[in-house]
């Protein structure tokens, strides 16, 4: 007998069933991940990227469709229960988003607890209010929008007024909105918010184009970082990213008869006493157009405020020139725009 | 064809247990599985947070990072995170929750104590930045007062190392210096006492948040939320395997893979079992003569050189028979090849058929065919007494057999062997000249007229 094409045949398929058995097998072991496989899977990924590449221009469309709308209920007072407040009432556009004020009124006409500040560069910060009690703008947000006092608001009855207005139904169906509701309202607004932050001369200095200062205000950087001033206020927004004690050389709040609830800053949230007078060390970013300053308004003019920085934050007897200076230097902080 | 059958076999057997496996496997719920993975992931995240945070703190203090940015993202990240623990675990009613809210109340010490850090962390970078400035303006002041502008560099400079090695001598001598200061203050000219007095409080002011700092960097460091966290998850892993017996799904487990396992096991006898029968079939076709079935030429050295080896060790004895047909030629030549074949196969049949009678197991023979109508008995082992006798009976009896008449279409011929037989060792130590010798008597035979057997004698040799 000898050997034929069939007998080769099966001993190869053998041997292919047993390998497609072990397969199976190690398959089957490995398919009860199989969730966390097909997100690690390099297939996966790539399809994800070529995906997001494919609706990237759809995605800057909707984005500024997302901004117009957040500008709109930004600027709307019928968010407001009274219809008379927006959230433009309070942060002013041509006021570097605050509105002057050493307090705003609410809704009654009477002033707030604390100064109102700007909003301008809340997409470069960590957690937000005078005393950073919202890890986020959603909290900040749902915070003024539930006061009784502000917008006095619930969001269920807003989104079902939102909804009832046929312009406001087209803007957000075509920003990509699925429902108007708590989420897309927020978001619409917080994009806008976002959309605020504008690159200063500063920004530009830092980048090498060493020509935007003038000699005064690169002696007042200089200074604003040999003083000390940089160590509290860094990072991309000049501050906002940490907490200190207001007065920490020198106390601020002299007479013990006059602190106001306000004054012991974070301490009214947390209750610790080793959280009194302290605040979130606020961005300098556009700072010389939101005078007046500190979470009381007591300081009425930047130059007043750079004082108080430096004999109560600083322990430092400053210099006029010193000052001058170092006003010079944060108005470079303006958005350049 | 038998493999064929055997194709169809095992694709059915694979089937037969693969199916069923398949719908146990199918059947096996493993969605409870993926939710519990929920929060081990969410725990993984927070233990992951936990000590990106401590390194966060570690860079800023050693100066690798400039800002509290990257600090200040790690705690948003860490508080989302704990903020979705808080909701997934904290919601659920179980022996689990009490561990939670410890977690989540370390959680909050923590962010506390980063905070204080940055605060910190920023007084002691602004006095860092601050003393060498004082010290500039203090210097022209105390030229003539070299202790005391000693003792202010030595503060300087132990400020800087304290920062970087933390030395309680450096701190000892700190104070010492401070103290320098402070006694012989007066010593200076009135106007410029504020300038000293500042030096002072901040020096001061700097010992102080330093001291702080150190105490918080352990505290910090020292993290009390990872042992617990560590707690939480043994704990998970141990109801999660509690989970997977009480539902038997371990049992599904099991028998999926040892049905696999039987499967593999039976996949791999069959063709083991396949492969031997295979193997076998090859040895004898290659030892087999295709037309006879006798031994072939190559098989039949083997067998010769085995057993002239044991001959030689054992002082045993051998024979070699070596057949050659006569008239072999006339019936290949008149009634055509296959005739021939036929004819060769009955001699070869009655060849095996006697070597079967006469053989035992202590004496074994080899029948083979060398080639066209040369055949070869072997005697492999034989005692001296029997050689010869043995040997030529067998020869005798192979000449009757061979002469006796054929079967119907091939009675007309008649054929006839000549016969020669070499013994060894007596003749030879070597196959060749075995062979040879053989090859001699056969020859011997045909000239003395065929149909006969001889031994060999040496004298053939030489005429």
């Amino acid at each position: 007998m000898q050997p034929t094409f069939n007998d080769t045949m099966t001993i190869s398929l053998t041997r292919i069933l047993c390998v497609l058995s072990i397969l199976l097998t190690s398959a089957l072991v490995h398919s009860s991940d199989s969730i966390s496989l097909s997100e690690a899977s390099p297939v996966y990924l790539k399809s994800k990227q070529s995906i997001t590449n494919s609706v990237q221009n759809a995605d800057i469309h909707s984005q500024e469709l997302k901004i117009k709308l957040g500008k709109l209920l930004f600027e709307d007072p019928s968010l407001s229960k009274s219809q008379t407040m927006s959230c433009a009432t309070c942060h002013q556009a041509d006021k570097g988003f605050s509105d002057g004020r050493d307090f705003s009124l609410d809704n009654q006409g009477n002033p707030l607890a604390y100064n109102t500040p700007s909003i301008q560069y809340v997409a470069f910060s960590y957690y937000f209010g005078w005393t950073a009690r919202y890890p986020h703008l959603q909290d900040h947000l749902d915070a003024l929008i539930n006061n009784p006092k502000l917008m006095n608001r619930d969001w269920v009855e807003l989104s079902q007024q939102i909804e009832q207005d046929e312009q406001y139904n087209n803007l957000f169906h075509s920003a990509g909105y699925g429902e108007i509701s708590k989420e897309s309202i927020s978001d619409a607004i917080i994009q806008y918010e976002y959309s605020l932050a504008k690159p200063s001369r500063y920004d530009f200095y830092l980048l090498g184009d060493t020509q935007q200062f003038t000699e005064e205000e690169q002696q007042g950087y200089y200074l604003f970082k040999e003083f000390g001033c940089s160590s509290c206020h860094q990072g991309k927004n000049l501050g906002g990213n940490l907490r200190q004690k207001f007065g920490l050389m020198k106390p601020y709040f002299s007479n013990s008869k006059k602190i106001k609830d306000r004054d012991y800053g974070y301490y009214t949230i947390t209750g610790h006493d080793e959280d009194r007078f302290y605040f979130r060390v606020p961005s300098l970013r556009n700072v010389s157009n939101t005078a007046p300053y500190f979470h009381d308004g007591s300081a009425t003019t930047l130059a007043k405020a750079i004082k108080v920085m430096f004999v109560n934050q600083l322990g430092i007897e400053p210099s006029s020139t010193d000052l001058t200076l170092i006003e010079t230097f944060l108005h470079t902080l303006e958005p350049s725009e | 064809m038998i493999s064929q059958a055997r194709q169809v076999l095992s694709i059915v057997i694979a089937s037969v247990l693969a199916v069923p496996l398949l719908l146990i496997y199918l059947n096996a719920e493993m969605n409870d599985m993926l939710v519990s993975k929920e929060v081990d992931t969410l725990l993984l995240n927070i233990r992951q947070n936990n000590s990106e945070l401590s390194e966060y703190v570690l860079r800023s203090r050693s100066q690798l990072d400039q800002n509290y940015d990257n600090l200040a993202h790690a705690q948003l990240r860490f508080t989302d995170t704990m903020n979705h623990f808080k909701a997934s675990l904290l919601s659920s009613a179980n022996e689990m929750n009490v561990h939670a809210e410890v977690v989540y109340s370390l959680y909050e010490v923590r962010m506390i104590q980063i905070e204080k850090f940055k605060s910190l962390n920023a007084q002691i970078k602004n006095s860092l930045r601050y003393l060498p400035k004082l010290e500039e303006q203090l210097r022209p002041l105390l030229a003539n007062n070299s202790d005391l502008s000693r003792a202010i560099e030595r503060i300087i400079i132990n400020s800087l190392h304290i920062r970087l090695f933390n030395e309680s001598q450096l701190k000892t001598d700190t104070q010492k210096s401070l103290s320098l200061l402070v006694q012989n203050k007066n010593n200076l000219a009135l106007n410029d006492r504020p300038l000293l007095d500042a030096f002072i409080k901040h020096t001061r002011s700097f010992q102080n948040t330093s001291n702080q700092e150190q105490i918080l960097i352990n505290e910090i460091l020292n993290n009390q939320l990872s042992i617990e966290l560590e707690l939480l998850e043994r704990i998970l892993t141990n109801q999660h395997h509690e989970e997977i017996i009480a539902t038997n799904k371990i049992k599904h487990y099991l028998i999926i893979y040892a049905a696999f396992l039987l499967l593999l096991i039976v996949l791999f006898t069959l063709n083991r079992f396949h492969l031997i029968n295979r193997a076998l079939f090859l040895k004898t076709l290659s030892e087999r003569d295709q037309l006879t079935n006798l031994n072939n030429r190559r098989s039949f050295i083997q067998h010769l050189k085995m057993s002239m080896q044991q001959a030689n060790q054992n002082e045993q004895f051998g024979a070699l028979i070596f057949i050659d047909l006569d008239g072999f030629k006339s019936i290949n030549d008149e009634l055509g090849h296959n005739a021939g074949d036929e004819v060769l196969k009955i001699i070869a049949q009655r060849l095996q058929k006697h070597a079967n009678s006469i053989q035992t197991p202590e004496s074994p023979i080899c029948v083979a065919r060398l080639g066209g109508d040369e055949f070869v008995v072997l005697f492999e082992r034989l005692n001296r007494e029997e050689v010869s006798s043995s040997t030529i009976s067998c020869a005798e009896k192979i000449v009757i057999m061979c002469a006796n008449k054929l079967p119907e279409p091939y009675s007309n011929f008649s054929l006839s062997a000549s016969i020669g037989i070499s013994l060894f060792p007596e003749h030879g130590n070597d196959i060749k000249t075995v062979l040879n010798c053989a090859d001699k008597a056969m020859y011997y035979s045909k000239r003395q007229g065929k149909n006969r057997f001889t031994l060999y004698q040496p004298k053939m040799h030489n005429g």
